[in-house]
């Protein structure tokens, strides 16, 4: 009977450890950091940011003609989503929202980001409405070359075919550097969390379950 | 014996993982602390202003008898002083603060390096009262090594006596009014953008809004600049930026790194009156590679 009794008193102590370290590890509400928006998905549809209201969100800022960090970053979300059960994986949402809408169109954004998922959503619209995402993500981008550079210069994760070399000289595309952060958005709309492609995996995925069981 | 053993290592874990929530607990506690702090270091500022030579046109806060019997202990011709460090501890119980403040104090005799301690007694509404001053004034600053640019006159200090009690009052010290005088500008436009979210009201009436996102918690003042915009009527704009740490209307936990840009004019007798604030939150300082482009 008392080695039962202890044993229960055991169980209720760890419990309490681990309802400690989950508080203690609560995400903090980053005031300012985020806000409601429209825009247009990479089927073509108009959204607003709260349509999402429900789900996690996890969203970062690139564009198809990014040679370098997008296609890591995005590489780095897929392996990010498949930490993720298929359940909860239908709870979060995650968003890559162009800062070059003008060559982005939501069919680029699609093919693209089909190469990694095809759950992934590609988030577009006019170049104020890009612009003002950016701002109410307190992010940045810069445009890095005044002309057009033809695609076919571009290292792209999925090479363009041209029909003849004047196609291919007339696709252009503009470089940019933009923001690398990643924002973990909670169900409510708010920002919860700034990472990068340097957060442990598993560290970032226990977030998002944590934010997704709240 | 096994269970037993296991037991007292659950024992042991769980002392040392609720410590720090233990710690996070104490909210109203944790209130009193930043309340005071605002209010003693705004109460410094007024000292320390008010011990620079030629500063009564700028009327700062009242300084009691209590305080006024430690001036003699000063230079009577201080042009600067120029506060070198700080250091607020708790002693003995939570009522009671220590300020040590370390200060190069310019006169017309030279220089003077003093080491002021501060013990305040916070009482139940969570103000100040100064108990004890004492300080070591025996060193001669020889060396110009500490020795800044900066101004350091009574408008830094006025300015800083101001921004401090704003904060106070912003974090709910009520009594703190009267230093800033809100009565005089709550009908001034106050406007704050948080994400999407725009507030333009009169500062009574946004300071209440604004409590939906920062309910209760902490200012805590990073950054002050004072610009002069116009010399004739006294105008200036004074950018403060802030760190912010509390809990919205629902309870949870929200930081805030904020922006204000407050257009104000000091008027006759050293009142402050403001004509407009705009704040922006800004994207907290948490990680170093945040700004980071590529």
């Amino acid at each position: 009977m008392l080695k039962k009794i202890l044993e229960l008193l055991f169980i209720i102590m760890i419990f309490n450890v681990n309802a400690a370290m989950v508080k203690a590890a609560a995400l903090p509400i980053l005031s300012g950091v985020g806000g409601e928006f429209t825009a247009v998905d990479s089927n073509g549809n108009t959204i607003e940011f709260n349509s999402y209201a429900g789900n996690v969100v996890v969203l970062a800022f690139g564009y198809t003609s990014c040679a370098d960090i997008c296609p890591f970053t995005l590489g780095y979300l897929k392996q990010l989503y498949n930490k993720l059960s298929s359940e909860e994986q239908q709870k979060v949402r995650i968003l890559f929202v162009t800062v070059d809408p003008e060559y982005d169109t939501p069919e680029h954004l699609k093919a693209f980001l089909g190469h990694f998922n095809e759950d992934f959503i590609g988030i577009s619209g006019s170049k104020e409405q890009t612009d003002y995402i950016v701002s109410l993500y307190q992010a940045e981008y810069n445009q890095l070359s005044a002309i057009g550079i033809p695609t076919q210069n571009i290292r792209r994760v999925q090479p363009k075919l041209f029909e003849d070399e004047t196609e291919a000289e007339n696709d252009t595309a503009t470089l940019f550097s933009h923001s690398v952060s990643i924002y973990l958005v909670d169900k409510d709309g708010f920002t919860r969390s700034v990472e990068y492609t340097g957060t442990p995996k598993d560290e970032f995925s226990e977030k998002i379950k944590q934010l997704i069981n709240e | 014996m096994n269970i037993i053993k296991k037991l007292l290592i659950a024992l042991l874990i769980n002392l040392v993982c609720l410590v720090p929530v233990y710690a996070d607990s104490t909210e109203h506690d944790h209130d009193v602390d930043s309340r005071s702090l605002n209010v003693m270091v705004s109460k410094l500022m007024s000292w320390y202003g008010s011990l620079i030579s030629n500063s009564e046109t700028l009327g700062f806060q009242e300084i009691t008898s209590d305080w006024n019997i430690y001036r003699t202990q000063y230079p009577t011709d201080i042009n600067q002083i120029q506060i070198l460090q700080t250091d607020l501890t708790l002693i003995a119980d939570k009522n009671h603060y220590q300020f040590k403040v370390s200060s190069l104090i310019h006169h017309e005799g030279g220089r003077k390096k003093i080491d002021d301690n501060f013990v305040f007694n916070v009482d139940s509404d969570g103000l100040p009262k100064i108990t004890e001053i004492s300080f070591n004034n025996n060193e001669t600053a020889s060396s110009s090594k500490n020795v800044s640019d900066e101004i350091f006159d009574a408008m830094y200090y006025k300015i800083r006596e101001f921004s401090y009690a704003w904060l106070a009052y912003m974090d709910g010290v009520e009594a703190i009014q009267t230093v800033i005088n809100v009565a005089d500008w709550s009908d001034a436009p106050y406007e704050i953008n948080v994400g999407s979210t725009n507030i333009n009201q009169p500062v009574k009436e946004t300071l209440v809004t604004r409590k939906q996102f920062l309910y209760k918690g902490e200012h805590n003042l990073r950054l002050i600049d004072l610009v002069s915009l116009d010399t004739k009527t006294n105008t200036y704009l004074l950018d403060l930026t802030m760190n912010w740490q509390g809990v919205n209307e629902k309870k949870q936990t929200v930081i805030a790194k904020i922006n204000q840009k407050i257009e104000l004019k000091i008027m006759p007798g050293g009142r402050w009156h403001v004509i407009s604030i705009k704040e922006k939150h800004l994207l907290p300082d948490l990680t170093p590679w945040q700004d980071l482009l590529c």
